[in-house]
């Protein structure tokens, strides 16, 4: 390994942490009320995806459909549950960015546990740290290893050596 | 996300564990398969009988939860990135025709196995069997994932099928051949950071007996079919360590070693395992999209709600598997075939050799598919431990825990970077392959590869964050 | 199949490990089987404190569908205990004339313990208390409380009904649109205030010479502007919103607080599945599926409570008549068997609510 592909990989590497990771000023809308019906059957959500955006006040309205559904929402306090005919509700502040799934919390038959939606709440910024670091990464990746053996001269394992 | 290291040329580094001697001595100790598998044995008939007795409730069914959850966690996260094949050495699938054909259960009693001891058919001798009966599971996945009934069959299935061909085919021929988890494991086992390899091939060259492969009172022919002197792969290798027991020369060895290496045995990369390594990652892309999305459509499509919508999803979902993905990589590699110049090998050649280059970006996406479920899922384990059928019992006093996702919030920055490391170590092995056929141009012939499984890994973080 | 002799150096398979081994193998295969089934069937039975019936909801329309058993023998007196599961969604559970009301979900793959005793013999009726699907309400079951003393006792139903409302000869399955109606929810608080300050004896005096049970909201609407009365002089120059809230007052003053909220949790319970949480008529159950059969009343949808000229027109003897029977060919249950008089007449006094506004 050169000095140079190492410096290359270090830094790539750096860089993608960085991309993940530094913190930046929020560009917020200003926060509104969301009202969001969510219609649950067997079983899926319908919207199945909901967008917010970072710092609104939502609030989750669960009516069942056919039978009892449940809401459990990833990274968030919530967890309502309805029986059908009887609407539940549960509001909250979507105070962090990023995807979140919510989930049926009542069993409610034998794909229960894949009964998932979604709640984007934008900007999603994790989603394009995380894009930026792929290509951080790529591009990382190709340069460090066109760095570490420019020359034209074949390196073989002994693996290889025993097979070719 | 370091970059994998480059290794240079000899810097073949090993470190052989089996010098630690507690290791060594374990590794040699005979019931120590027999322990491991008596243990897997007594959870998979638990999981049978629950599966067929047990409420039809997936979710506070033990066979589903320690099926589907514990097991598929425990083997794709840890075992098989850690340890390899190690599973298919515990597995009490085969147990029960292997001690069928050797009429015991750890100690070998004679050089014969108890079978007709046909030959498997030459044109099997291949994982296409393996691809097709996971592709065959894999289309009924969220029946079977769901309904503890189907679940049984599947496993009961297994369990007769492998004692059925030890009665007619010496040794594993179910796990090396016919086996649908046994395919990945073997693929994905080629990434893990331990192997068992012979110390020095010369030794075995000069060495007439092979007790390592026809057994003797030490231990039994390897199971699997291989001759420990040609290992150069984990791939079809189950670590049962019987010919570390069984080597007179104590020439068998298992190291560490840095991952991946089995990627650039070149003259061992052939078309159904090139398949596998499609099958794995379209299976990974579909049913993040399936099971884990927020698309009702799909799921009842999958979930059989009705004929029609099934049939057009099986079509669409095999040729997403045989066609569409590596039909896409093929034009990649076609592409990269004339940009780097590399007019000397087949097509054919060049497009199996390069599908290596997804197998480390496969496994990671198993591993974030499966964060994704087993940590929101893995707390059914506790009720169902107390209440294994449904039936109300209270063992330990936990049937009352109730479901408690552990760090949902934190799932997809758990995703991320095992996906971007597996991408790294993706890129590094299609280099690496690319490589073997000069460094001329090798920038360029990467580049529509590369670009494939960016794209692929795109596709993940999309549908995990975007 | 080929046997060779073992080689001298190979230890026998009689040897200590492998027996212990087969042993150990027995113990899995066989073993744990034996210790689950003989659990299950053996100890569990001989341990449990009374006599124990497993109960299992199912979606009425899957296979073996509704309860199983869905008749359930005890002895007068018997302490009992009843293990309900769920095998598909979440049900509910509850035997109203046994006083077994229990809001716990009868959750998939759980267990839910009931313990009761019965001290009176009879059949009483259980039923799903969770809307599960447009079958809900076939969801129902028996459970037979025999006295060994008295055998013809176990066929009764207990404390039916005692109101004979078909003697009334009220048509229950005709429209029943009131003659008159109100445009707006009238107001029984806003009535009663006009009544302290216009009446000369308690209001419902003014009616003692009908069944209060027959009258309907239209009916006595139309009284209040009958000139050459009692009633129709006090009230007669009101306009009709101010003697709509009259009506309204008229009715709230029919059940007592208590019975209202007894009949708050049974429409909860019972009825938001067709009728909705706020009687609009639109629960998920509402529109029966048409496919089924468009033809006939089971695809009409149920009754719409703020549907003013609709409340109008009904008295409380043909809402009583519809509960006890059921809506014939519609998917409207019956509720006779299920609830007392008193739960039938409360319910009634809480589906008014939903026409006329109370405190």
């Amino acid at each position: 390994m050169t000095q140079r592909s190492l410096l290359l990989a270090v830094l790539s590497t750096l860089l993608a942490l960085a991309a993940l990771l530094i913190p930046l000023p929020a560009v917020r809308p200003r926060p509104q009320q969301r009202q969001i019906h969510l219609n649950a059957r067997m079983f899926a959500f319908e919207p199945g995806s909901v967008k917010v955006n970072q710092g609104d006040t939502v609030t989750l309205v669960l009516h069942s459909q056919d039978v009892t559904h449940g809401i459990y929402l990833d990274g968030y306090d919530v967890n309502i549950k309805a029986e059908p005919g009887k609407p539940a509700q549960a509001t909250f502040v979507a105070d962090r960015q990023g995807k979140f799934r919510f989930r049926c919390s009542v069993t409610c038959g034998a794909m229960h546990p894949f009964m998932i939606g979604e709640l984007v709440v934008g900007p999603n910024l994790p989603f394009w740290r995380a894009v930026v670091a792929l290509l951080i990464v790529v591009a990382g990746s190709i340069l460090t290893l066109r760095s570490a053996a420019p020359q034209a001269t074949p390196h073989v394992s002994a693996s290889d050596q025993a097979t070719r | 996300m370091s970059q994998p290291p480059i290794k240079q040329p000899g810097s073949n580094w090993r470190f052989e564990l089996t010098r630690l001697p507690f290791l060594y001595r374990l590794l040699r100790w005979r019931p120590l398969q027999f322990t491991l598998t008596l243990i897997t044995l007594s959870f998979f008939v638990l999981a049978l009988l629950t599966s067929f007795l047990g409420t039809p409730v997936g979710n506070r069914n033990f066979s589903i939860i320690f099926v589907w959850i514990v097991w598929w966690a425990l083997v794709i996260i840890l075992l098989v990135p850690a340890l390899g094949r190690s599973w298919c050495a515990i597995c009490p699938i085969p147990a029960p025709g292997e001690w069928l054909q050797r009429r015991s259960f750890i100690h070998p009693r004679r050089r014969k196995l108890w079978t007709l001891g046909k030959r498997w058919p030459r044109r099997l001798k291949n994982i296409w069997l393996q691809n097709f009966s996971f592709l065959a599971m894999a289309l009924f996945s969220a029946i079977i994932l769901t309904r503890p009934v189907a679940t049984g069959l599947v496993l009961l299935a297994f369990i007769l099928l492998a004692v059925g061909l030890s009665l007619v085919y010496e040794r594993r021929i179910f796990c090396r051949y016919v086996c649908p988890v046994g395919g990945f494991i073997g693929l994905y086992s080629m990434a893990a950071p331990i192997e068992l390899r012979v110390k020095d091939i010369e030794v075995c060259r000069a060495h007439s007996t092979k007790e390592c492969y026809v057994g003797s009172e030490h231990g039994f022919g390897c199971p699997w079919l291989v001759f420990p002197g040609n290992l150069q792969r984990n791939t079809y290798c189950g670590l049962c360590t019987e010919c570390l027991k069984t080597c007179t020369m104590d020439n068998v060895a298992v190291n560490l070693r840095l991952p991946g290496l089995d990627f650039f045995v070149a003259k061992q990369r052939r078309l159904d395992e090139a398949y596998k390594a499609f099958i794995m990652l379209a299976c990974a892309l579909a049913y993040s999209a399936v099971l884990l999305g927020p698309w009702g459509v799909l799921k009842d499509a999958a979930n059989f709600a009705s004929l029609d919508g099934w049939l057009i999803y099986a079509a669409v979902f095999l040729a997403f598997n045989l066609l569409i993905l590596p039909g896409l990589f093929y034009l990649t590699t076609l592409l990269s075939r004339k940009l780097g110049a590399r007019g000397e090998i087949s097509a054919r050649a060049y497009f199996i050799d390069l599908s290596y280059s997804l197998i480390p970006l496969g496994l990671a996406a198993w591993i974030a598919f499966s964060l994704g479920f087993v940590l929101v899922s893995i707390s059914y384990a506790l009720p169902v431990i107390a209440d294994p059928f449904g039936w109300g019992w209270n063992l330990f006093g936990l049937r009352d825990m109730p479901w408690t996702p552990i760090a949902p919030g934190l799932i997809p920055y758990m995703q991320v970077p095992v996906l971007l490391g597996g991408l790294t170590f993706s890129i590094y092995t299609l280099w690496r392959i690319l490589g073997e056929h000069g460094r001329e141009r090798l920038t360029r012939a990467a580049l529509p590869p590369a670009f494939f499984l960016t794209l692929a890994t795109f596709g993940f973080l999309w549908l995990y964050l975007g | 199949m080929p046997d060779n002799s073992a080689p001298k150096p190979y230890p026998s398979f009689r040897s200590r490990p492998e027996r212990i081994a087969l042993v150990l193998v027995l113990l899995a295969v066989v073993g744990i089987p034996l210790a689950v089934l003989g659990t299950q069937y053996g100890l569990r039975p001989r341990l449990a404190p009374m006599r124990t019936i497993e109960l299992v909801g199912r979606l009425p329309s899957a296979e073996h569908g509704g309860w199983t058993p869905d008749t359930i023998t005890v002895f007068k007196g018997e302490r009992v205990r009843l293990l309900l599961t769920s095998a598909d969604v979440v049900h509910g559970f509850a035997v109203p004339k046994l006083g077994i009301e229990t809001d716990a979900w009868v959750e998939p793959g759980k267990v839910l313990e009931v313990i009761f005793t019965a001290e009176q013999p009879g059949r009483y009726e259980f039923l799903c208390t969770v809307w599960c699907e447009t079958g809900h309400w076939r969801m129902r079951g028996v459970i037979e409380v025999i006295d060994p003393d008295d055998a013809v006792a176990t066929l009764r139903d207990v404390s039916p009904p005692t109101t004979n409302w078909m003697e009334t000869g009220i048509d229950i399955d005709a429209e029943h649109p009131g003659e008159n109606a109100p445009s707006q929810p009238p107001d029984a608080r806003r009535g009663a205030e006009l009544w302290a300050r216009l009446g000369d004896r308690p209001f419902p005096e003014h009616f003692a010479d009908l069944d209060p049970r027959l009258l309907s909201p239209s009916h006595a609407f139309a009284r209040l502007s009958r000139p050459g009365t009692a009633l129709g002089a006090l009230t007669g120059s009101l306009g009709a919103e101010e003697r709509w809230h009259l009506v309204a007052y008229l009715w709230s003053l029919k059940a007592a607080p208590d019975s209202l909220l007894r009949g708050e949790y049974l429409y909860q319970r019972d009825c938001t599945g067709c009728h909705g949480s706020l009687g609009r008529g639109d629960g998920p159950g509402a529109h029966p599926d048409l496919s089924l059969d468009t033809a006939s009343d089971m695809a009409r949808p149920a009754t719409d409570f703020t549907d003013l000229r609709a409340q109008a027109g009904a008295s409380d003897m043909l809402y009583y008549g519809k509960l006890v029977r059921g809506g014939m060919g519609t998917t409207m249950p019956y509720w006779g068997r299920l609830y007392s008089e008193d739960d039938l007449w409360a319910v009634i006094a809480y589906v008014r609510s939903f026409a006329f506004k109370r405190d």
